[in-house]
């Protein structure tokens, strides 16, 4: 009689958990919906792999191109959180960074992924991810997260962000009073020449490695604005733009700036170089900053819906593949042809 | 050459009853109808109005319009009011532009009826932009208050529009208009009174086209702006502009009427009679309608034509039967009397099919459209007096002369001939070849007729014609904004302060991108969407974090600049409307977005979360297709029913109703195909015009076949039957027919869309139900009726005589 209460409870108590667990279950672990016009939505990010252009975004949303960006296809993806960044170290080995500190990878050139983290408990996104090679990489994100794998990323541990302070010992790293290090959002993560990694941060803040992202210095910012990107350009020189329109450039790896004219105040989101001479940088409401002396002086350019570019990938012969608000398409580049 | 009904235990009839006091006081009756059609014209002068109404076009008690009417003090109707000021030249940033858009904003706001605080172009204050700068937010009127407008304060401005992000809402997307935005209160804050839409449209025209655009309302080249105006008062407005041209109709169809019974009945003042009753009729009708409250709303108001209309046409078989006794040698009282006697209860019997008709219309629960059941249910019944009372004794005072006689006499001599040859259709070969034909035509008209849409079939408002100018504004405003006119509502409702709980805010942000997906949503707007722009303005504006935050204080900063006058949340945050903007308001589009809510609500449960259809207009359209949808066989079944009834009744023979019945429902098909046609959608308008048409169409075969019922049992084959009935009433049939068709073919000509679709399917109806109770009718009888055993055994000295 007791034995058999018991396992009546038993069982009634594991059918409660499990409808609890299911209750409980975040909606973004649930795969992304596949969506008629998921290239039509907020996408953010590009890469190549290999000849096939991947774009990643909202909802978990990955679309793939084989044709260079005549026509998309979304693939599934095992989680619906916003993603921001994607990144591949070489036609098959990529990585895809989101919100509620999602990571994804690919060994097939993006045709499928895998969750391998996500912490919703945690709520905070990852913002950008840099891979030195197949197994080594970083994914950066707010307040100054920083996540280190060495196993391609199938795993990932928390790595305390604590660069070496601005002009020696005595110049001590803004801390919050808790203590908790770094608090500021880490934006971008750029390689720069041979294990040079560069990081772009909230208010101004810039950083700079020399040993493959291992240990960090802060660099002198010449502004207090946040930086969404930097563009390392031959030798020692490199660009660093951000909020409101800006763009400084160093030839000294970071360690003095000046200030390049834009025309805008729109934020500047992400920059390529798809030829010694040709910068690309893409903004909010449309903008597309074009030079054509290696990024000593920039035209401003304009899309017709204002709608905010996120990221560029070059296709030659005058275009590009664009994504950001109003999706993936390809775009001639203004003044080129 | 009359036949009389009399009772067989020789008792009188209640018409023989009845004659001598109504002929005995023939003065009085005169003067009394005088007097009461003066009293009810007075009443009717002074207090008609036009019903404009919003809710008595919603169908009550359905799902989506109880929704609407939970939700309605939150969020109101879907009553909004869009006013475009464009500029010729595609520039707007020009100093003329400006100053128009200020003036149209200024008259707008001072409407009486308009939410002040809610009107909103780039000249009000509520319109700001804020802009991300190093450390905060920086926000500002995106007109600044020290514009000047040269080029560098134009400069400025379009600068800020960029910043607020406002273009396609409030600016055109090529910057070659603006827009101003108001909303409309359910009454008048001063005066308690509802507000009056007509008046609001004439406001808007005269104090804003007309002041920016000139006394010349058409676009002329040389304008610098050019307005455009939409909205549910608007297109009030100029509904009631086109229903008033329904005057002019009246008069047309009056006078067209008048001509062709003149000529039926070969003598003008013969002809006057039965027109003059039908304006007593209707003047009445009227009359009562104010006494009831009702107003007339512009569908309501061709009902006065319908009755006009069918009490003509049992004129036209009152008077033909005073023609038939003129001809017989009776002078105008002895025929007026027979006439009374004659007709009192064949017509009572055609007037209660008509009323059923009327009746069944009830079953749609749509106010205005059961208020037109009751006032055409009112109007049949004024018809009884006037065409059983007024009618024949009228027509006892008009002196009926020697030579009028003989007009009649040459013209039924003419006649015979066409009967005789006519009657041929009564044989069984040619029968044959008739009915062959009307089963073809069966056959193709289910076909094209189950094409018919439930709804409407085009897109802009489907009261106007789709060049109307509200139409072609419609399309002008739709195609330069990004803001659409079709808006389906789906109403989320929540917990108290569900719109700052991460779980709900992105169920109901995943619910909008789902529906987003869907063939015809052109654009979704939902609260979840706002707040995830909103949140990513906290972090700089970045893209990144465009993002539905986790924690509740970070949705409580996305969401605290979001006001309940955008529509988008309750005061407690605990309703959220997703606004679905669809592509257009045909019936295919709302079914698939209807069906595409209900599959995801079903499947996609989140605890706490309620997702209701529907308001806005489309919300309102759904719910009226589904009604049309659910009822649209009921009504004609109890249509048919109720004829079947009556006609059993009448003629006490199955296969004598048979006749009747199958022409009209063939002609019922027939409609059908011809609404696929013409591209007339099956809804609330128009469904009552089907289940009418049949109910008035009816008449056709009843008379004709009361008349070949006599003549059969008196012994005749059916051909000889037929032919007898055709020399008595075949003329009267046909121009009842086409007298009803004229009372609504006018409407074809209405600037109102709808006036002209019912006035196109019913002029059909009676035109061709006339050809069916005259064709198929007999050719039918031709091979069913020697099967009747009642009229084969009929004893020639039946109930009838010839004369």
């Amino acid at each position: 009689m007791n034995y058999f209460r018991g396992a009546a409870l038993t069982v009634a108590l594991s059918v409660l958990a499990a409808v609890a667990v299911e209750a409980q279950e975040d909606a973004a672990a649930t795969p992304a919906v596949m969506a008629r016009l998921a290239e039509r939505s907020l996408l953010i990010d590009l890469a190549w792999a290999g000849e096939r252009a991947v774009a990643v975004g909202e909802r978990g949303h990955i679309l793939v191109s084989d044709d260079r960006g005549a026509s998309w296809k979304q693939v599934p993806v095992p989680a619906s959180a916003g993603l921001t960044a994607v990144y591949f170290a070489d036609p098959q080995h990529g990585w895809a960074v989101g919100h509620d500190e999602l990571v994804l990878r690919t060994e097939d050139g993006g045709l499928t992924w895998e969750r391998t983290h996500f912490s919703p408990d945690v709520g905070q996104p990852l913002l950008d991810v840099w891979f030195a090679d197949a197994e080594r990489g970083l994914a950066v994100g707010a307040y100054g997260a920083m996540y280190a794998s060495t196993d391609g990323g199938r795993s990932w541990t928390a790595a305390t962000f604590e660069p070496a302070p601005l002009g020696g010992a005595g110049d001590e790293l803004e801390e919050d009073d808790a203590g908790l290090g770094f608090d500021f959002h880490l934006n971008a993560i750029v390689p720069g020449q041979g294990t040079t990694v560069y990081l772009g941060a909230e208010a101004g803040r810039l950083f700079r490695s020399d040993d493959g992202g291992a240990t960090w210095r802060e660099l002198p910012s010449p502004y207090d604005g946040s930086f969404y990107g930097l563009l390392p350009l031959d030798g020692e020189a490199l660009l660093a733009f951000g909020l409101r329109g800006h763009v400084f450039r160093s030839e000294d790896g970071g360690q003095s700036w000046s200030q390049v004219g834009t025309g805008t105040t729109a934020l500047l989101n992400s920059a390529i170089r798809p030829t010694p001479d040709l910068v690309l940088i893409a903004g909010l409401t449309g903008v597309m900053l074009v030079s054509q002396d290696g990024g000593h002086s920039f035209t401003f350019s304009q899309q017709d819906d204002r709608k905010g570019l996120a990221a560029l990938l070059w296709l030659g012969n005058g275009e590009v593949i664009a994504a950001g608000e109003s999706g993936v398409r390809r775009l001639a580049v203004p003044g080129l042809r | 050459m009359h036949v009389e009904t009399k009772r067989e235990d020789g008792k009188p009839t209640v018409a023989e009853r009845l004659e001598p006091h109504v002929f005995g006081h023939r003065t009085l009756i005169i003067a009394l109808f005088a007097v009461l059609t003066v009293v009810f014209g007075v009443i009717a002068a002074k207090g008609l109005r036009l019903d404009t109404n919003f809710n008595k076009q919603l169908p009550l008690g359905h799902e989506y319009i109880q929704t609407y009417l939970d939700h309605k003090a939150e969020f109101g109707g879907a009553n909004r009011l869009l006013i475009a000021i464009v500029a010729r030249d595609g520039n707007m940033f020009t100093p003329e532009f400006f100053a128009a858009l200020k003036l149209a904003t200024d008259e707008v706001f001072f409407i009486p009826g308009v939410d002040r605080a809610r009107v909103q172009s780039l000249w009000t204050p509520n319109v700001r932009y804020t802009e991300v700068v190093e450390g905060g937010i920086e926000a500002g009127d995106v007109i600044p208050p020290d514009f000047q407008p040269d080029a560098e304060g134009l400069a400025r401005v379009k600068e800020n529009i960029l910043k607020a992000g406002i273009v396609g809402r409030l600016v055109a997307n090529d910057f070659s208009g603006a827009l101003v935005n108001a909303q409309l209160l359910d009454a008048d804050p001063e005066t308690g009174q509802p507000v009056d839409y007509i008046a609001i449209s004439t406001a808007l025209e005269q104090k804003v086209r007309e002041r920016i655009q000139g006394a010349n309302l058409e676009v002329t080249v040389d304008m610098p702006v050019s307005v455009h105006m939409i909205g549910f008062a608007k297109v009030i407005g100029d509904v009631a502009d086109g229903a008033m041209a329904v005057v002019i109709f009246a008069i047309a169809t009056v006078a067209l009427t008048l001509l062709f019974v003149w000529v039926y009945i070969q003598s003008f003042r013969i002809a006057l009679v039965p027109v003059v009753s039908s304006l007593v009729a209707m003047v009445w009708m009227l009359g009562l309608l104010v006494l009831l409250g009702y107003g007339v709303d512009p569908l309501g108001i061709l009902v006065p034509f319908i009755i006009f209309a069918i009490g003509t046409s049992h004129g036209v078989q009152k008077i033909s039967a005073v023609k038939d006794a003129a001809w017989d040698g009776a002078d105008s009282n002895d025929a007026a009397r027979r006439t009374f006697r004659l007709l009192f209860l064949p017509a009572i019997i055609a007037l209660l099919a008509n009323l059923v008709g009327f009746i069944t219309i009830l079953l749609i629960p749509v106010q205005v459209i059961q208020e037109m059941a009751v006032t055409a249910s009112l109007g049949i019944g004024v018809i009884m007096l006037t065409d059983l009372v007024l009618l024949p004794v009228l027509v006892s005072f008009v002196p009926i002369t020697e030579g009028y006689r003989e007009r009649v006499r040459r013209r039924a001599d003419r006649l015979k001939r066409v009967w005789e040859k006519l009657s041929a259709i009564a044989e069984r070969g040619p029968a044959a070849v008739i009915i062959v034909i009307s089963i073809a035509l069966g056959v193709f008209g289910v076909i094209k007729g189950s094409e018919t849409p439930i709804g409407d079939t085009q897109a802009g408002v489907p009261e106007l014609r789709p060049d109307s100018r509200y139409n072609r504004d419609t399309e002008l405003i739709t195609s330069k904004f990004f803001v659409g006119t079709d808006i389906l509502n789906v109403i989320v409702e929540t917990e108290e302060n569900g719109c700052i709980n991460h779980r709900i805010i992105d169920a109901i942000d995943r619910f909008a991108w789902h529906m987003a997906n869907v063939e015809g949503v052109r654009d979704v707007v939902s609260l979840a969407g706002v707040s995830k722009v909103v949140s990513a303005g906290w972090s700089e504006g970045g893209l990144k974090w465009r993002n539905l935050p986790r924690d509740e204080r970070q949705l409580v900063q996305a969401q605290g600049y979001i006001e309940t006058s955008t529509g988008l949340l309750n005061r407690d945050c605990s309703v959220m409307p997703v606004m679905l903007f669809l592509a257009d308001h045909r019936a295919e589009t709302i079914e698939r977005v209807i069906a595409a809510v209900k599959d995801y609500r079903s499947q996609n449960v989140t605890e706490g979360v309620t997702y209701r259809l529907a308001t806005g207009n489309v919300g309102v359209m759904a719910a009226q297709n589904e009604e049309v949808r659910a009822k649209e066989f009921v009504i004609l079944g109890w249509v048919f029913a109720a004829v079947t009834i009556m006609c059993l009744v009448n003629f006490r023979s199955v296969i004598g109703t048979i006749l009747v019945i199958v022409p009209l429902t063939l002609v019922s098909i027939l409609v059908y195909a011809v609404m696929a046609y013409v591209g007339i959608g099956l809804k609330v308008n128009t469904l009552p015009m089907v289940a009418l048409g049949a109910g008035i169409g009816v008449d056709y075969g009843i008379y004709l076949f009361s008349r070949m019922q006599e003549f059969l049992r008196a012994g005749l084959s059916v051909r000889e039957a037929y032919e007898r009935a055709l020399r008595v009433t075949g003329m009267a049939i046909i121009f009842t027919g086409v007298t009803l068709a004229i009372g609504v073919a006018t409407w074809a000509f209405s600037p109102l869309k709808f006036q002209a679709d019912v006035g196109l399917m019913l002029t059909f109806m009676f035109l061709v139900n006339m050809l069916g109770a005259m064709l198929l009718l007999p050719a039918l009888g031709a091979w069913l009726l020697p099967y009747s055993r009642k009229l084969r055994e009929a004893k020639p000295a039946g109930a009838g005589q010839t004369g």
